[in-house]
């Protein structure tokens, strides 16, 4: 198992396009951190504006974090996409496949690599950003709370890296590609119908918006990683309901699900890995 | 040391492999001989364990094929294949090194051996992309026998050399063959086959037409031409029926695939249905003609 992870981890470090996510990152970091700073500036922060900027700060957070999200999402859909399938259409998986490597090995390798190569960017893309708040705006934390928070937020790439290297063992990397952004995509509609549904009391629309996160529960995961982080200022904060906010928060369950969910779909991949003729 | 019992593998649209039962023991070299298309690879990568059989079952070593305990002493060059491009031919060894867990204190040796042995010595800090298909080859080839396994299975490894590449190749081999090594070898190309194989197999379609020691096919099979007149029809007909190429040319008769203690039958049958004849000539068939005589007219396919 040491040689897979090893081996897949010295993969994403020589790809070119994580490469590239990397100076993205930064610069949508520099963007962002521009951003505060001129808001700080126009707005002061004396007085009376101190809780106006909290509240300003605590919305810029949001959606910070829900830009974030996007930026993870869609590494773990890239790091994902060809983890199995590219291997098949490269005619590298003969070498591996034929050698003392279990199948599962294999798949449980790759994806123990990718998911600590994609959580340990979605933690330090959170805590950049919230660093850039605390800075900033100096929006008073919970430590504890954001430490959940970015801890439960890990459950987000590695919802969809499971899903896309499922995919990947089933499809081509292109279609894999596709159809787990498109499982993103609609995750992230789900997501806002049932805060829209929240907003409007309209129990259907939540009910839509569950289903979605059942069906993939990466939204769900998001919510709740904000709802931790955010802690007592939630509460008081009037931007809580909106479309990235919190209106309504799934329940902790949901967490429990997650985890059954990743194990799951692991299981699936590797079934039809296993499966395969190469 | 290796055994496959009416191994089959049948395609959504094309049966690739059909009850194939080989029993190649220790210390041979098998070549397995057969045009594009009839089954080499699928039967390869069924022994190795990369494709479910549709039927049947490969036993390497008693064990089934696939088996982890097995793969510990195979050794496999696939036909198509690439390695990541982005290490260096030493890092891509020293990576199978260990999991094929080569001891640490071993590993270095064992892959200056096989990088020396495929003629890669001093190219091992190359980056693979930087390789040519050969040199590829080459280092599938150095995969396949690093960790000094008891059956070697070649798919077509020298498609993508130069005739120097072709004779290293057939110089491992034969350094493999010394050491007691057991190899299964997929070709199309008999003159390769035919100096370093121990035992032939053919296929044609998925079918193993015939198999056995190369010796066997040198020279059980010969060709006469008869000088005749008078030849009697029906003798014609049976000998097509019975499967033989026939060729009937003004008086010269044609006859291919027939033993050796089958020439004075074949005579006398001729004379005793009235036929005259002036000359007879016999001679064996090289491999190649005896290649395409049984995969162009194989009665049983
Ligand atoms: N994955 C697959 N799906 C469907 N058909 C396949 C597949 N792999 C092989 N075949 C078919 O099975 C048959 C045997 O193919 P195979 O690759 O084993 O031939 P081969 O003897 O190795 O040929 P070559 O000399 O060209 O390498 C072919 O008709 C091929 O089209
Ligand atoms: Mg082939």
């Amino acid at each position: 198992m040491k040689h897979v992870i090893k081996l897949t981890l010295k993969e994403v470090v020589n790809k070119r396009i994580i490469h590239l996510g990397i100076i993205l990152t930064l610069i949508y970091l520099l963007i962002y951190g521009t951003g505060l700073y001129y808001t700080v500036k126009d707005l002061g922060s004396q007085g009376e504006q101190f809780f106006l900027l909290q509240q300003i700060g605590y919305q810029l957070l949001i959606l910070g974090w829900y830009v974030s999200t996007f930026m993870v999402g869609s590494m773990a859909v890239i790091t994902g996409a060809g983890s199995i399938s590219q291997e098949i259409e490269n005619g590298t998986i003969l070498g591996l496949a034929s050698s003392p490597l279990k199948r599962s090995t294999i798949i449980l390798g790759k994806f123990i690599a990718y998911g600590v190569v994609t959580s340990l960017y979605s933690s330090i893309l959170l805590t950049a950003v919230m660093g850039l708040n605390l800075y900033f705006c100096r929006l008073v934390f919970d430590p504890w709370g954001a430490a959940a928070g970015i801890l439960i937020f890990m459950l987000f790439p590695l919802t969809l890296l499971v899903v896309t290297m499922l995919f990947s063992s089933l499809f081509s990397t292109m279609t894999a590609g596709i159809s787990a952004f498109m499982v993103f995509v609609v995750t992230i509609i789900g997501g806002f119908v049932e805060q829209i549904g929240a907003l409007m009391g309209n129990t259907a629309l939540v009910n839509i918006g569950i289903i979605s996160s059942l069906l993939m529960p990466a939204d769900a995961v998001y919510r709740l990683a904000v709802a931790q982080a955010s802690g007592t200022m939630a509460q008081s904060s009037i931007v809580n309901f909106g479309p990235f906010g919190i209106a309504s928060t799934p329940s902790t369950l949901m967490l429990v699900y997650t985890i059954v969910y990743i194990g799951v779909l692991l299981s699936a991949a590797v079934y039809y890995f296993q499966k395969k003729d190469l | 040391m290796l055994e496959t019992e009416k191994l089959s593998k049948k395609y959504e649209h094309t049966a690739a492999c059909t009850d194939i039962c080989l029993s190649i023991k220790e210390g041979q070299v098998f070549g397995l001989l057969g045009p594009n298309g009839a089954g080499k690879s699928t039967l390869v990568k069924m022994i190795i364990g990369l494709v479910r059989p549709s039927s049947g079952k490969a036993l390497i070593m008693g064990r089934a094929a696939g088996d982890i305990e097995v793969r510990y002493k195979t050794g496999y060059l696939p036909e198509m294949f690439r390695f990541y491009d982005w290490l260096n031919a030493w890092e891509l060894l020293s990576f199978y090194a260990r999991v094929y867990q080569i001891p640490a204190d071993k590993e270095k040796l064992a892959i200056q051996e096989a990088l020396e042995l495929v003629g890669l010595k001093g190219r091992e800090k190359g980056m693979i992309k930087t390789y040519s298909k050969g040199m590829q080859q080459r280092l599938g080839l150095a995969r396949a026998i690093l960790h000094q396994p008891a059956l070697v299975l070649l798919d077509e490894p020298t498609s993508a050399l130069d005739p120097l590449g072709r004779r290293d190749v057939r110089d491992v081999i034969k350094r493999l063959q010394q050491r007691g090594t057991t190899i299964f070898l997929n070709s199309h190309l008999l003159g390769e086959v035919e100096m370093t194989c121990s035992h032939l197999g053919f296929i044609k379609r998925g079918h193993l037409i015939d198999a056995g020691p190369i010796a066997d096919f040198m020279t059980k099979e010969q060709e006469i031409t008869v000088e005749v007149d008078n030849l009697n029809h029906d003798l014609f007909t049976r000998w097509n029926i019975e499967g033989r190429a026939v060729n009937m040319n003004d008086k010269l008769l044609q006859l291919k695939a027939v033993n050796r203690e089958e020439v004075p039958v074949i005579i006398n049958e001729i004379i005793g249905a009235g036929g005259r004849i002036y000359r007879v000539e016999s001679r064996s068939r090289g491999l190649e003609e005896v290649f395409i005589d049984l995969i162009e007219n194989d009665g049983a396919v």
